[in-house]
């Protein structure tokens, strides 16, 4: 399950950081955050993702990896939800491609949050 | 602090080192000219080529996808306000002044919202006709533009 959720993240991750213009054009679009916040979360959470998505894989800084990889679902989750309660019609940009936002995304965010429990706790967040 | 926050911590500050790396180069390529927009992406016409399109063709209809609040407070001259929510009223007004011919340009606030090319991309389906644009960038690039005209 760790190495599920590292190499998930990973993958996530590189995928946004190939473009790191059209995320943060992703992320202005959810109308959360100004433009010049969205700019700076497009560049750094696809480094986010891969930097603790490599620990959980590597198995260094676990403990840490799954705080954060915890925050990343939550926050996802959060701003894919409140885009789909507000009715907005925008790309999700959760893994690069274009992607509505719809109630399977919200599902599935939610379910990347669970699968993150699951696996910490399955871990014991990284704890030995 | 414990184990776990200090990871965090170092977590946080590798994922800083590439992400400036990536903000850096992001700019030397825009100070060097290599991502200046030269041609618009598929579907979009950029400001500089709306504005020569407008003067050749005073006919242009210009079509404000933004919400009701911004087109109230300040629109293109002549604009018809079409929000996607408010298709009906809008695209009545449209067609009373709308030809085949007559080109289209539709704008959103910026590069950042999609109303534009949705709104465009439907006026292409409805209207059968393929000389239906979206503004790229939008009112923004319009309006920081526009002082230097």
């Amino acid at each position: 399950m760790r190495l599920l959720v590292g190499a998930g993240l990973v993958g996530a991750g590189c995928l946004k950081a190939r473009d790191p213009a059209a995320f943060s054009l992703a992320i202005e679009r959810y109308r959360l955050v100004g433009e010049t916040l969205a700019y700076a979360a497009g560049h750094y959470l696809p480094w986010v993702e891969i930097v603790a998505g490599g620990a959980l894989v590597s198995g260094r800084g676990r403990r840490g990896a799954w705080r954060v990889a915890l925050m990343l679902a939550v926050v996802f989750l959060g701003a894919v939800a409140s885009a789909w309660a507000r009715g907005l019609d925008i790309d999700c940009g959760c893994f690069g491609a274009g992607q509505a936002i719809d109630g399977w995304t919200v599902a599935r965010n939610g379910a990347l949050l669970g699968l993150v429990l699951v696996g910490g706790w399955l871990d014991r967040w990284g704890a030995k | 602090m414990t184990r776990g926050w200090r990871e965090v911590g170092w977590i946080l500050v590798l994922a800083a080192l590439p992400a400036t790396a990536s903000v850096g180069l992001e700019r030397w390529r825009a100070a060097s000219g290599r991502d200046a927009p030269a041609v618009a992406e598929e579907g979009y016409i950029l400001v500089d080529a709306a504005r020569r399109l407008a003067a050749q063709r005073p006919d242009l209809l210009w079509v404000d996808a933004r919400a009701e609040t911004d087109f109230m407070e300040d629109h293109i001259e002549g604009a018809v306000h079409l929000p996607l929510s408010a298709w009906d009223a809008g695209f009545a007004e449209l067609l009373a002044r709308w030809s085949p011919d007559v080109p289209v340009v539709v704008y959103c606030d910026s590069q950042a919202c999609a109303a534009s090319e949705k709104v465009a991309e439907r006026l292409r389906a409805e209207l059968g006709v393929d000389n239906v644009w979206a503004l790229q960038g939008g009112w923004k690039t319009w309006r920081e533009t526009e002082a230097e005209q």
